[in-house]
Order: C-alpha cells, then structure tokens, then sequence
C-alpha cells in the first residue's frame, strides 16, 4: 500500500473543531450562537462553491436550508423525534430528496436560466410555505430541546451541547466534502466548467456531472439549514427567501472558493457583522454589505482566500529558496 | 467483417442548405484516409455525423456493423470512435497533466475508479508516460491557456485516443501548426495509429501531407464525394485538380505566362 499524502484541509478542518469545542465553555453564550449561525451558513455556502466550480450560480440554495430546518421543525412536532443525529440525517436525506427531483429537471439549463430557475422554484416554496398551516405560516415554527443520544442537556449546558453538534457537523460534512471534490468525479465538476464538449467527447455524461453536484449541494444547504433551526430552535419561510440564498453567496464571493474551510470565514465574518452593523448603524447596515461586496470584486476578485493562497504559496518558496541555499553551501 | 466504419446515403441538412448530399463510405481497419475537399465541401459536417455530435437527417451510421445512428458522442467514445477537433477542446483552467489525468480517468480506468482518489501517484505517471509519448511532457505542469497552439493540438489528440480506440477521427490535425512541427506531428500520429487494426479518417488541407501519409483519399465537393481511392488516382482525377487542389488553374495560368 502506497502511503497517502496528508490532507492539509482535513487536518485543519478536524483542528478548528477541537479548538473550538475545548473553547467552547470558555466564550460567552452570543459568540457560540454566532459560531452556530456561522457554520450553517457555511455549509449551505460550501454546496454553493460546489456548484460554482460545475460554473453554475444558484439563486435557490435557501429552499434546501429551508427543507432542512423543516425537516428539524417537522419532526421535532409532528413524530416527537428530537435527537439530533437522527433528525441531521433526515433532513439531509429529505434534502437531498428533493435536490435529486428537482436536478432531473434543472441539470438540462446552464447560466442565468439555471440561476432563474433555481431561484423560482425557491420562492415558489417561500410562497406556499406563507400560506400553509403546517409550516406556521409567516409565524413559523418552534423547535423543542435537542437531545443527544437519548441525553437531553437544559440550559447553558443545552447551548453548549448544540454548539460542539455543530461544530462538528460541519466538519463532518466539510471533510466529506473535500473527499468529493478531490476524487476523480469531483474534478469532473470543474471539468465541466471548463469545458462540456470535451468531457462528453471522452464518453461521460455532462448532465450527470451536474445533476450530483445539484444533490451534493442540496444536502449541504439542508444540513445548514437543519442546524440553522435547532440552533435558533425556530424556523420560518424566511429559510426559502431569495436572500437566504444570496447570503450564501455573499459568503462565497467574500471568501473566496480555494478550500471547503473558506466559506467558513466569510460565514462568520457575515454573521459578525450582521450583528454589528446592524447594533452600530441599524439603517445603513445593508449599505455596509454593499460596500464590502464593491471592495471585494474590486481589489480581491478571488476572495479573501486569495490571501492565504499567496502566503502559503510564499512560505513555500521560502522553504524551497532556503533548502536550495543550503544545499549550494554543503556543495561549497 | 472488416468494414468498420458504414456510412449510407447520409444526408445533413441545416435549414435549405445541404450540407451533405447522400455520403456513401466505408472504412476498413488498417485504412489511414485523408479526406480533402475545399471550405464548405462538408467535410466537417461528416465528422460530426459519424462521431455523434449531429444528428443526420437521412442515412444510416454503421460501426462494426451496428447500427449507430444518431447515439450521442459519449456513447460512441465508449465503443471506440475518438475524435479530435480542428480548435482544441481541452479543460482551459487545468494543466497538460490535469487534462491527461481527467482523460485517463473517464477512459482508461474503469468508471469504480471515479471513486477514487484524482491526485493518485499511478495516475500521475500513466498520464505523464502518454504526455512522454506525444513528446510534450516538458509542457506537462503548464496550465493550457498558455501552451503554444501546437502543443495544444497534439494534446487534444492524446486525449481523445488515450484508449486506443477502432476508429480515430482527426480534424484537420494541423491546422495552427507551424510549417516545420506538421511533419513531426503527423508522422507521431501515423506512427501511433498506422500498420495497427486501428483506422484513421483525418481531414487535411495540406496536400503534402495527404500524398505522404494517406493510403486512401476521399474527396469531398458540394457535399458529395468526387472521387475516393489511392492516393495517386484521385490527386490525377480532374475534378479534383478543377476543384479542390487547383492544379489545372495553376498549370492553365502557367500556360498564359507562357504563351505571353
């Protein structure tokens, strides 16, 4: 067996996740909410990114953020189920359930048709879901105590529970992600961007390719989503609103699309400054979006990533440079 | 059987214009065809017919004696058709050994593997032998935005035959080639295809290379073939020397300079 090379994302990935659970009791309360908040936005965003590298732009990821948290919501009431790893598989099953109906019919459209039916099926569920009884209706629904494993954790303690639950479900779904985009199907995905005619001309289907990166991201925004909601322990249409999904690529965009930990950085820097700005200048806060985004295309098109792949890159030319030296000094 | 390629009255019409009048064509393994004819002859049309990428709207495709008729592309990759294009098609953002990499992975691994890990070290060294092979493994870290048009070709044709196919389809192979690389690419190409069971149709403009390299030659005027057979007999056919390769123009004007 050959030996595999280390993956610096899993690494990284499984590091953030215990830092932050051995940090977790350490912060306040409104820091972890903001991480929780953060992670499912990242998620949802990293499903972005996957369908971004396949060249797509989805406008209609909040449908599965909302199939997810109704998911939570749903089964929470409805089947009495509250135990979180239960309820996390469901919702990205049912998910994926509705990504894999809708992709049949959406991985035949590129460009803006693909963006404007995405982003219509989305509101067409925002429409229904204002409407219907079983979803709360504008109101939406409240969510019970999670459990975990048949233990169910009150107060802080409850908190502190939920927040290393997602923790570690993002990483979880994070480091499955970057399985997949690393494998040889997962680099069809940008093949696809790059160029469609070939990779049907080397006898696979483009569509395929499509349809499981569409599924692929559905799951990821449900799970976001299924974690946003036992998180807040609420749910409503909102979920399936047009700007829940161009949250998402806000994220993208800020962060750029070098690794599946990117989103996590603008996720948070999002949420962040959700919470600021609009304490800070509760009217113009929108406008402090606006004059990120401007920034962000024009001086760091790639995102913010851009920086770290520099440094990284420096670093190791640095490394290469110094061990050429020495090896010129030991020849000397 | 050794007809591998059929092609029966196969007709393609875009709109009032025919670009294909009723093709009737076979190919044997082993055959190495030239096809010439000048622009709008329907040359590509052809090729686009028989590797899937249009549809004819009368006539029948036979490969190995089934027939293929209207099958999109991929499916006729996989029974063993490769083509490659007059404009390489290739994964712009990725390097030489990226597109090799991808290339083997969809057609020489079996489809489990797309499973499996992409940066995975035996890959890496197949594609590498192959990019050896075209003798453009200097190029192979080199994203292929901005590899010189020659390497860009023969990369697109490594791709496409990476599987050894039955049947390989060039277009026009050395179109944006420098004068001095054609030679070394056809003859790479010949080397690889020629005296096997493997048959190649190549479009050609280039009439040198057609008379050195071809063992038959189909040409294509209108939308209909003129004249098909050795090289010698169809270079000597005069609507071929009328119509596509000018040597009657070429001989009469010389006439006039000399009558003047």
């Amino acid at each position: 067996m050959s030996r595999r090379r280390v993956d610096w994302t899993t690494v990284a990935l499984i590091a953030i996740a215990i830092v932050a659970t051995l940090s977790a009791s350490a912060v306040p309360n409104w820091i972890r909410y903001l991480g929780q908040q953060a992670v499912s936005t990242a998620l949802a965003s990293v499903g972005v990114m996957v369908l971004l590298r396949a060249g797509l732009l989805s406008f209609g990821q909040g449908l599965f953020y909302f199939v997810g948290g109704f998911a939570v919501a749903l089964l929470n009431r409805y089947a009495a189920i509250s135990d979180a790893f239960v309820i996390v598989v469901v919702s990205a099953a049912s998910a994926g359930l509705m990504a894999a109906a809708l992709g049949a019919f959406l991985a035949g459209y590129r460009g803006i048709f693909f963006s404007m039916l995405t982003l219509a099926v989305s509101m067409v569920m925002f429409g229904i879901a204002i409407k219907v009884r079983l979803f709360g209706g504008s109101d939406g629904l409240n969510i019970g105590l999670m459990s975990y494993f048949g233990y169910r954790p009150r107060g802080s303690e409850g908190q502190w529970f939920s927040f290393v639950f997602c923790i570690w479900t993002w990483t979880a779904f994070a480091i499955a992600t970057n399985i997949f985009l690393g494998s040889r199907f997962g680099r069809l995905v940008q093949a696809v961007a790059d160029n469609e005619l070939r990779v049907e001309f080397l006898g696979y289907s483009v569509k395929k390719v499509v349809y499981v990166a569409y599924v692929v991201a559905g799951i990821l925004a449900g799970v976001g989503g299924a974690m946003a909601g036992l998180s807040a322990r609420h749910v409503d249409a909102q979920f399936a609103y047009w700007t829940t999904a161009g949250d998402f690529i806000f994220v993208v965009l800020l962060s750029g699309q070098a690794s599946v930990i990117s989103p996590a950085v603008g996720a948070f820097a999002l949420e962040a400054l959700r919470s600021y700005a609009s304490a800070l200048f509760p009217d113009q806060w929108q406008s402090v979006f606006g004059g990120i985004m401007l920034a962000i295309v024009l001086f760091l098109p790639a995102g913010l990533d851009r920086l770290a792949v520099l440094a990284w890159r420096r670093a190791q030319n640095l490394r290469f440079r110094r061990g050429r030296l020495s090896a010129q000094e030991s020849r000397l | 059987m050794t007809e591998l390629l059929q092609c029966l009255a196969v007709q393609r019409r875009f709109g009032d214009f025919v670009a294909t009048k009723g093709i009737d064509l076979s190919v044997r393994r082993g055959e190495i065809v030239g096809i010439i004819g000048a622009n709008g002859a329907g040359k590509t049309t052809l090729l686009n017919i028989v590797s899937g990428y249009l549809k004819p709207t009368a006539g029948r495709v036979m490969f190995r004696g089934v027939d293929v008729t209207g099958l999109p592309p991929r499916a006729l990759v996989r029974q063993g058709i490769a083509r490659s294009f007059q404009v390489p098609q290739l994964f712009g953002s990725c390097t030489a050994l990226e597109n090799m990499m991808i290339a083997q992975s969809l057609l020489v691994e079996p489809r489990s593997s797309l499973r499996r890990r992409f940066s995975d070290k035996a890959l890496i060294d197949q594609a590498q032998r192959v990019l050896g092979a075209y003798g453009i493994a200097e190029h192979a870290g080199a994203v292929v935005a901005n590899i010189p048009q020659g390497v860009r070709k023969l990369l697109d044709i490594a791709m496409a035959t990476c599987a050894s196919p039955d049947l390989v389809l060039l277009d026009e192979p050395t179109s944006g080639v420098s004068a001095d690389e054609k030679d070394g690419l056809v003859s790479r190409l010949i080397g690889r295809f020629g005296g096997t069971s493997c048959a190649v149709v190549f479009i050609e403009h280039d009439m040198d290379i057609v008379r050195d390299y071809a063992s038959r030659v189909i040409a294509l005027y209108d939308g209909q073939i003129i004249a098909d057979g050795d090289v010698g007999d169809v270079f000597n056919n005069s609507d071929v020397a009328r119509f596509i390769t000018g040597a009657v123009d070429a001989a009469r004007s010389e006439d006039r300079h000399a009558s003047d």
